[in-house]
């Protein structure tokens, strides 16, 4: 029996490799010798592969650079006592760091309560002259209501004479109308 | 780079005492040597530094804790880096991980990757041109499905073969082949498409 010779397109895009064959010839798998005997022959896509290889050789060695760096900015290192801790001391670690937490975040309302305070004090210490006078007034005034024998609207009844002259005066005045 | 506080896993206390011994219980040398590759991976795997530092160190943690089951049928490397990608999908998987994801400040910055492109003795131009290859790549690689990035990345950024591959991720070799493909079709896609465009720039 002789052989059948088939015709196999090499590509579906024209006379150019196909999605598959390049993958094969990129990924250095087995690639099919109608593909490896194109690239010999074919510029555009002898081209393109060089250019991608060269894309992907660059991406590699970016990539190894850029972890290598931060690598060794961040100092990784694992951490054993993560495995290690028995996991009760795991719960006491994170009952620690949970109190710790709490308290960091009272720490900004507790500066802001003290920052208020310091600012009345500071205000009411930039005026003590003004604070002691009127101070001082408000303890005369106490002292003069004290003191007063006789509150203020009545003091016309405390001299009897005063008022037999005013009752008096009335009567003339009322006398001289008639 | 061997950190301090490496010292602490008591591996020359389980020599002592008799266990038996694995390649993995001389835990300070396999940090030294592998964890910048982990490192590396997960990096690239995830594009978050916070998550890629939390899970080496988790892996590390996971295979010196179950180093008495490795059977050394692979090479500790592949042992390795199945332990990363495993925590690294079910990291992935959380909707945590997409919500900070979304805001994390510790996200990569592809400008940061692309910087890192070595300065050949070419021109001022052609390592300008190389940085932008370089982010278009890392670009496209964050639009890839999982199974496509995680294994472009074992490929080209691991340089695994197929078949080890394969057995890094349980998947058929077929599979495997296939979304190699795929994320490498999308990659040349957009690779064609942006030297086309600086073409048509150069010509106006």
């Amino acid at each position: 029996m002789t052989p059948q010779l088939t015709i196999v397109p090499m590509t579906t895009r024209g006379t150019h490799l196909t999605e598959e064959q390049f993958g094969e010839l990129i990924a250095g798998a087995s690639a099919n010798p109608a593909a490896a005997a194109h690239i010999l022959t074919c510029q555009q896509c002898a081209a393109e592969l060089d250019q991608l290889r060269e894309s992907l050789s660059l991406f590699r060695q970016a990539s190894t650079l850029h972890a290598a760096g931060e690598l060794r900015r961040m100092a990784l290192a694992p951490v054993p006592w993560r495995g290690i801790l028995s996991p009760a001391t795991q719960r006491a670690w994170l009952a620690t760091a949970a109190a710790v937490a709490f308290l960091v975040a009272l720490l900004p309302v507790h500066q802001q309560r003290r920052a208020s305070m310091q600012h009345s004090s500071a205000v009411a210490a930039d005026a003590p002259g003004l604070s002691a006078e009127s101070d001082e007034a408000l303890l005369d005034d106490v002292d003069r209501d004290v003191s007063a024998s006789v509150p203020a609207p009545m003091q016309a009844l405390a001299d009897p004479g005063a008022v037999n002259l005013t009752n008096s005066a009335l009567n003339a005045s009322d006398q001289r109308k008639d | 780079m061997v950190p301090e506080n490496v010292q602490t896993f008591p591996s020359t206390t389980l020599l002592n005492q008799g266990v038996r011994t694995t390649p993995l219980d001389d835990i300070d040398s396999i940090v030294a040597l592998y964890q910048p590759r982990v490192f590396r991976f997960l990096l690239a795997q995830l594009h978050d530094r916070d998550a890629a530092e939390t899970l080496t160190q988790e892996t590390f943690l996971r295979a010196w804790s179950a180093r008495a089951g490795f059977r050394e049928n692979c090479s500790i490397a592949t042992w390795l880096i199945h332990i990363a990608l495993n925590l690294a999908r079910d990291h992935t998987r959380t909707g945590r991980f997409r919500f900070w994801k979304r805001v994390s400040a510790s996200a990569v910055d592809v400008s940061d990757v692309a910087a890192s492109v070595p300065n050949r003795e070419g021109s001022a131009e052609s390592h300008l041109i190389a940085q932008e290859r370089v982010k278009l790549i890392w670009q496209t690689v964050d639009t890839l499905s999982h199974r496509q990035r995680t294994i472009f990345l074992l490929r080209f950024l691991e340089e695994m073969d197929i078949p080890e591959i394969a057995q890094v991720t349980g998947l058929p070799l077929g599979t495997v082949k296939s979304h190699l493909y795929r994320a490498l079709n999308a990659i040349r896609t957009r690779h064609n498409s942006a030297a086309s465009k600086s073409i048509a720039k150069e010509t106006l």
